[in-house]
């Protein structure tokens, strides 16, 4: 028999409105840009099951450009390799998904020093690419295959600066110091990419942080690794008056959302509005990734049940609500894979249980992101 | 407590041993080594304000005569909000590499090998959240290798797999289920004690692969009700539940420790430790060391001529764990 305090839960989750006044609702599929490219139109099919309209997109520059383009600006250098993005965006908009986040990473090997995907590239090489990526898709680029391409109005210029994985290098040697590198680094990026994409696309949104759930402090560099806290990086930002218009931060909380209490989480989301009231006030936020895993993986080493995840996918909506800064919480990842289990499908592709909470959620609260104030 | 057998020379050893290293606070441990190191896991409960969870923490010692060779590593971090966590199953090698179970009660079960020698990262064999997904039990660790019995309803399999394989196969059929905690495995047979609908609790059956699967070929009868097994490479170890007490033994025969006691036993490299309260025997063919120790035992790891245990000192929230071992 149901305990009867669980039974009044079930029934007043059966009936509460999940219409939440607050954070557009979406999620992401990674496999859109790094699975099989035949796969594309199949996982299209799967985020719009979710009932999403909104979504966010990696923008793989390495996969995008694998050579190095003569006029990186003009986004019909033959250089550039559109079509897999341009199917993905094509696709989203033939399913309603009309709304688009694109998060550029990956250097191409041509533009960074160590071959890494994770080096920093010159801040110019990625200029070049923003600035063509938010000409062709700036709402009236003749598509390939007939009519005009979608916007993609939200552009990210990296993703997680602060975190080794993403973006080297995190320090510098200082005398015999190691110092932090990656916000100034970072910084740079962003002002210039920010530009190129303001200049190729008055309506485009620049997107600024991306930042990792990795601490909220000044780090002390004392490894060569993720030693960056997200302060460093708005305070960089602020030193060289890079504008942009939203900021983004990453949330994966130990604990439930309603009590985890170590940053970045919904509890001390306050700090990252503080410190970003010290560039201006009220900018829009965008947790662009957050979620549970639902078993352990390298990635992330805290995970709870699938039952769990499935009523904490309410749960972090009505958390996000709690702040009218957050615009969008975007959940992620829209399937498990070895490194990542917080998919709301299994790697198998059977649904979890937070497969069904999150589509009523998102039928309920249909809304899509607006620009920034 | 008594150690049994013809003692060729019984060594005692008061307790002047140094601590090699220290450990943060005081959840549960356990313990192996992996050649010159010692692997020492800590489970338990963290509470933080309205926060509750289970965490893991496997550490890496670097022993040397001295002590320790600096600060213990903590090379894999385990936290779950699904459940509570149990100690690890630990198996070790020579080079340092280790793998491990992460399991509990409601948890989804995994298994980790660690660690890549040039990139330190770890490989998740297996992970499956998915309510009823198979439970790996026992496992043994080779060069990159893992082998590990699973539990599934009433489906168990043997699994051998390299740790940086995709996804780990289904194994091979074990002909009898095992009872779930009651399995050991070495580099060539595999242990276990049936489960009632299969066989009796007081016997030990071996199986080993015979033209391509894995058939019984062996049934170790014992004195009472097998309550733990431990296996190396050299032997299979089980602890007995009798009438008045416990008796550790050889599974093919011998006991070698019998007391009114449930000890923690270890085996390694042949040897086998035995420690109850503050008191260790090991036990090395015919002879037998006995150690006495400041603290009580809270695990125990074995390995050619030497030995480790694990305690706690201070109080509170000063309590810390304390690795010591010793050489002979």
């Amino acid at each position: 028999m149901m305990p009867r305090g669980l039974a009044w839960t079930v029934a007043a989750l059966l009936v509460a409105p999940l219409a939440i006044a607050g954070p557009v609702v979406s999620v992401q599929d990674d496999q859109l840009a790094s699975g099989p490219e035949a796969d594309v139109d199949h996982r299209l099919d799967l985020l719009a099951a979710t009932g999403t309209r909104t979504t966010r997109v990696d923008v793989l520059w390495h996969d995008l450009a694998p050579e190095r383009p003569s006029a990186p600006r003009n986004p019909n250098d033959p250089a550039y390799r559109w079509n897999r993005l341009d199917a993905i965006m094509r696709g989203l908009s033939k399913r309603g998904i009309a709304t688009v986040i694109g998060d550029i990473f990956q250097t191409p090997t041509w533009a960074s020093a160590s071959g890494a995907l994770n080096a920093a590239p010159g801040a110019g090489d990625l200029a070049d690419f923003a600035g063509a990526l938010a000409a062709r898709y700036r709402g009236d680029w003749p598509d390939p295959n007939g009519g005009i391409l979608p916007e993609l109005r939200f552009i990210e210029p990296w993703n997680e600066p602060n975190i080794g994985r993403y973006l080297m290098p995190q320090c510098r040697m200082v005398g015999t110091k190691l110092r932090p590198a990656s916000p100034a680094i970072y910084a740079e990026l962003l002002r210039q990419a920010g530009a190129a994409i303001h200049a190729a696309n008055p309506n485009a949104q620049v997107v600024a942080g991306s930042a990792g759930p990795q601490g909220g402090h000044a780090a002390t560099c004392r490894s060569a690794g993720d030693s960056q806290g997200v302060q460093l990086l708005i305070d960089e930002i602020r030193a060289r008056r890079v504008p942009f218009e939203f900021w983004s931060q990453h949330i994966y909380p130990i604990g439930s959302p309603d009590t985890a209490p170590f940053f970045p989480s919904w509890n001390t989301l306050g700090a990252l509005e503080r410190r970003l009231a010290t560039v201006r006030p009220n900018i829009p936020i965008l947790v662009d990734e957050t979620g549970y895993h639902t078993s352990y993986n390298r990635s992330h080493r805290y995970f709870v049940s699938e039952a769990q995840q499935a009523a904490w996918v309410t749960t972090t909506w009505r958390a996000a609500a709690r702040h009218p800064q957050v615009a969008l919480v975007t959940w992620f990842n829209l399937s498990d894979n070895p490194d990542w289990t917080g998919g709301l499908l299994r790697g198998d592709g059977t649904p979890k249980p937070s497969l069904a909470a999150f589509r009523a959620l998102a039928v309920a609260n249909p809304a899509t992101l607006a620009l920034a104030p | 407590m008594r150690a049994t057998g013809s003692l060729v020379a019984v060594l005692a050893t008061i307790c002047t041993q140094a601590v090699a290293a220290t450990l943060p606070g005081a959840p549960t441990p356990g313990a192996a080594f992996a050649g010159p190191s010692l692997i020492v896991s800590q489970t338990g409960p963290v509470a933080s304000g309205a926060l509750h969870y289970d965490r893991t923490d496997v550490w890496r010692v670097r022993l040397t005569l001295g002590g320790s060779a600096g600060p213990a590593e903590r090379l894999v971090t385990v936290r779950t909000s699904a459940g509570r966590l149990s100690t690890p199953a630990l198996a070790t090698r020579p080079d340092g590499a280790f793998a491990l179970i992460a399991r509990g009660p409601g948890v989804a079960p995994s298994v980790i090998w660690c660690c890549d020698h040039t990139t330190g990262l770890q490989e998740v064999v297996e992970s499956d959240g998915r309510p009823g997904s198979r439970i790996p039990q026992a496992l043994w660790v080779g060069d990159h290798r893992v082998r590990y019995v699973t539990l599934q309803g009433d489906e168990a399999r043997l699994v051998d797999t390299t740790a940086n394989q995709a996804g780990a196969p289904p194994g091979s059929p074990l002909p009898s289920l095992p009872r779930p905690g009651l399995s050991a495995i070495s580099a060539r047979a595999v242990w276990w004690v049936e489960a009632p609908a299969y066989g009796d609790s007081g016997v030990v059956v071996e199986g080993n692969e015979v033209s391509g699967e894995l058939r019984v070929t062996r049934r170790l009868p014992q004195p009472g009700v097998v309550q733990a097994l431990v296996a190396d490479d050299e032997q299979v170890v089980v602890l007995v539940r009798r009438a008045g007490g416990f008796d550790v033994r050889r599974a093919t025969g011998a006991t070698l420790w019998t007391g009114p006691r449930r000890p923690l036993v270890a085996a390694g490299g042949g040897r086998v430790a035995i420690a109850t309260g503050r008191t260790i025997v090991v036990r090395s063919g015919a002879v037998v060391r006995m150690i006495q120790t400041r603290e009580t035992v809270r695990a125990l790891a074995v390995a050619t001529g030497r030995v480790a245990w694990v305690g706690f000192i201070g109080h509170g929230v000063h309590r810390r764990t304390t690795i010591h071992w010793m050489a002979r």
